[in-house]
């Protein structure tokens, strides 16, 4: 069971909005449960010293953006702290992209494993083409390999012929 | 490739923990049309507009909607049949059902339309399934189209019987409402029904796309009778079934037998996915992989003669040991989810305040809002807030904004969203 922490409801494990009062259960990390606390562990955990204001905001801290595969409406969400690898998984040669595309049909779409880098610095989301075999668009432009080029929500990051939408929402509701 | 239904699951977790408590997972299966692109020929279609042509119609929406009606004729094939029918006071039928050969003569009947005089929709809706019941089709699509932007008084139950009896033949009903005025609950208990629907038509320009769009979806219709049955593992439970692509819809489902459950999802046209959510309550099993459900489709595809097809998809859910487990919420499933919940909170929002509850209908409204926000509606989320605060200080919502909100909740106001499932790659 899961209790609502917004109306107090409880709801089965699994449940992502209240089926009471619509609140999400999962934005705030794991969701409360009432089963019961291996007790040990709590003891044996060292507090974590946390200096200066509570930061309710920090631009550097990890963040969730999204990338939509348009053709499929297919989301993938990435956890971006600076920067992560665009491309396909290839467990031989050891590559393990961050953002994989090979299940939104990466390959057919003329994906490099190793395609592209989306990062952000400064306040600033940038991607950055790794001199792919098929190329990087964005906004319908290719941009040019091994050059950080600005990007924004809304734009249409395209990789090789696979579209791909970003969208950054400010986390605070 | 054989013509079918090309089915896909995605499951809000692949992995569960293992525990002594039932779980809930969310599973999202979307469908779209395989290997029929330019195999199937067209079925006839069978179509009858029925237009309110009452005095508040005059000027930009009559004109649009007159428009938009000399279009569907050029839109009409030699093998389609094509009725009109209007409604004031009385009803008349303009077009009677025909073949759409003489497009001009059609045309020119339109141009004739004027509005004048009060709404009176049964008498519309009786001439209109009687015009759409004259052509004998062997196979094909027969549908309304009712056009409306006035309430009706007192034959509101009629309109309600015609349209299931309509609904019982196979006579499928999309109901437009334009503007402020029209009755909403009336249109979405009409359209309460599988291939039916009401839908919201904030401004005359958008008429000519809507129809047009309708009219292209009906000639794209390739799967007739498509029925889903759900069957359950031991302990297992369908908590709902919910359409969510193209458009966000309720779905009756009947527990035909223990742990079998059934529904009629209609026909479908091949082009776009149609998107399905089912809330599925596990029970507690042991470590290991284990078939939670099974999923078949059952229609028929009578451009290819071919009846009674079927498509199997067993869900399977995966269980280890707690620590095993990362708890990840697939973010596609979250999505749509998402957008299903803000549509039932809205809902929710009329049904407490009709009962008084204002205050809580305030929350509901609000929390649609956070809703809608997260999944990147602002404009909707806005109106959310807005009536939600309305509501509070007014005790009513404004008239246009229960209509943005019902409507746009699920995504059923003015053209719908492109949809269309890229089919190259």
């Amino acid at each position: 069971m899961i209790i609502c922490q917004n109306c107090s409801a409880r709801q089965l494990d699994g449940t992502i909005f209240c089926t009471e009062c619509g609140a999400s259960l999962i934005d705030a990390g794991p969701p409360e449960s009432t089963r019961e606390l291996d007790v040990g562990v709590i003891e044996s955990h060292d507090p974590v010293v946390v200096s200066g204001p509570p930061s309710g905001d920090d631009p550097q801290s990890a963040h969730t953006i999204t990338l939509v595969v348009v053709s499929s409406r297919r989301r993938i969400e990435v956890n971006l702290s600076d920067e992560a690898l665009i491309g396909r998984a290839d467990p031989t040669r050891g590559i393990m992209p961050d953002i994989d595309l090979s299940p939104f049909g990466g390959y057919d779409a003329g994906v490099s494993r190793r395609h592209a880098i989306l990062s952000y610095r400064d306040g600033a989301y940038r991607v950055e083409d790794l001199g792919s075999a098929n190329g990087t668009f964005v906004n319908g432009r290719q941009i040019d390999p091994m050059c950080a080029t600005p990007v924004k929500h809304g734009d249409e990051i395209m990789c090789g012929t696979l579209l791909l939408r970003l969208e950054i929402r400010n986390r605070q509701r | 490739m054989t013509p079918g239904i090309h089915l896909q699951q995605t499951l809000s977790r692949t992995t569960l923990a293992v525990g002594d408590e039932p779980q809930l997972i969310y599973v999202l299966l979307e469908a779209h049309a395989e290997g029929v692109a330019q195999q199937l020929p067209k079925l006839p279609l069978n179509l009858c507009l029925v237009i309110d042509r009452s005095s508040s119609m005059r000027g930009e929406r009559l004109m649009q909607v007159k428009d938009a009606a000399a279009r569907i004729v050029d839109q009409l094939g030699q093998d389609d049949y094509f009725s009109l029918v209007v409604f004031n006071d009385r009803a008349d039928v303009v077009i009677p059902a025909q073949r759409a050969i003489k497009r001009a003569d059609l045309k020119a009947a339109i141009a004739q339309i004027e509005a004048a005089g009060g709404t009176e929709m049964a008498q519309g809706m009786a001439l209109a399934l009687q015009e759409v019941q004259r052509p004998l089709l062997a196979r094909g699509i027969s549908r309304i189209i009712l056009l409306t932007d006035g309430r009706t008084y007192g034959d509101e139950s009629r309109c309600v019987e015609i349209a299931r009896r309509g609904q019982s033949r196979g006579i499928g009903l999309t109901a437009l409402g334009i503007g402020t005025e029209w009755n909403e609950d009336l249109l979405e208990t009409m359209t309460a029904s599988e291939n039916s629907r009401a839908q919201y038509i904030a401004t005359a320009q958008d008429v000519v796309k809507v129809f047009a769009d309708e009219v292209k979806r009906l000639h794209a219709i390739f799967a007739q009778q498509v029925h889903l049955s759900v069957e359950a593992r031991p302990g297992a439970l369908l908590r709902s079934l919910d359409q969510v692509r193209p458009f966000i819809a309720p779905i009756t489902i009947v527990e035909e037998a223990e742990r079998r459950w059934v529904a009629n999802l209609g026909d479908w046209p091949d082009t776009g996915v149609q998107g399905f959510l089912l809330e599925v309550v596990v029970p507690p099993l042991p470590v290991g992989d284990h078939p939670a459900l099974k999923l078949t489709l059952r229609y028929h595809l009578p451009g290819a003669n071919l009846r009674d097809q079927a498509r199997e998809l067993l869900v399977r859910v995966s269980l280890r040991p707690a620590e095993e487990v990362a708890y990840h919420v697939d973010a596609t499933v979250k999505h749509w989810l998402e957008r299903l919940v803000a549509y039932r909170l809205q809902a929710n929002a009329w049904k407490c305040a009709a009962e008084g509850r204002i205050e809580e209908a305030s929350e509901r409204l609000q929390m649609a809002g956070t809703r809608m926000l997260s999944v990147g509606d602002t404009a909707l989320a806005h109106t959310l807030q807005q009536e939600a605060t309305r509501l509070l200080r007014n005790g009513a919502v404004s008239e246009e904004g229960r209509k943005r909100i019902r409507f746009g909740t699920r995504g059923l106001i003015g053209p719908i969203a492109g949809d269309e499932r890229e089919t190259t790659t």
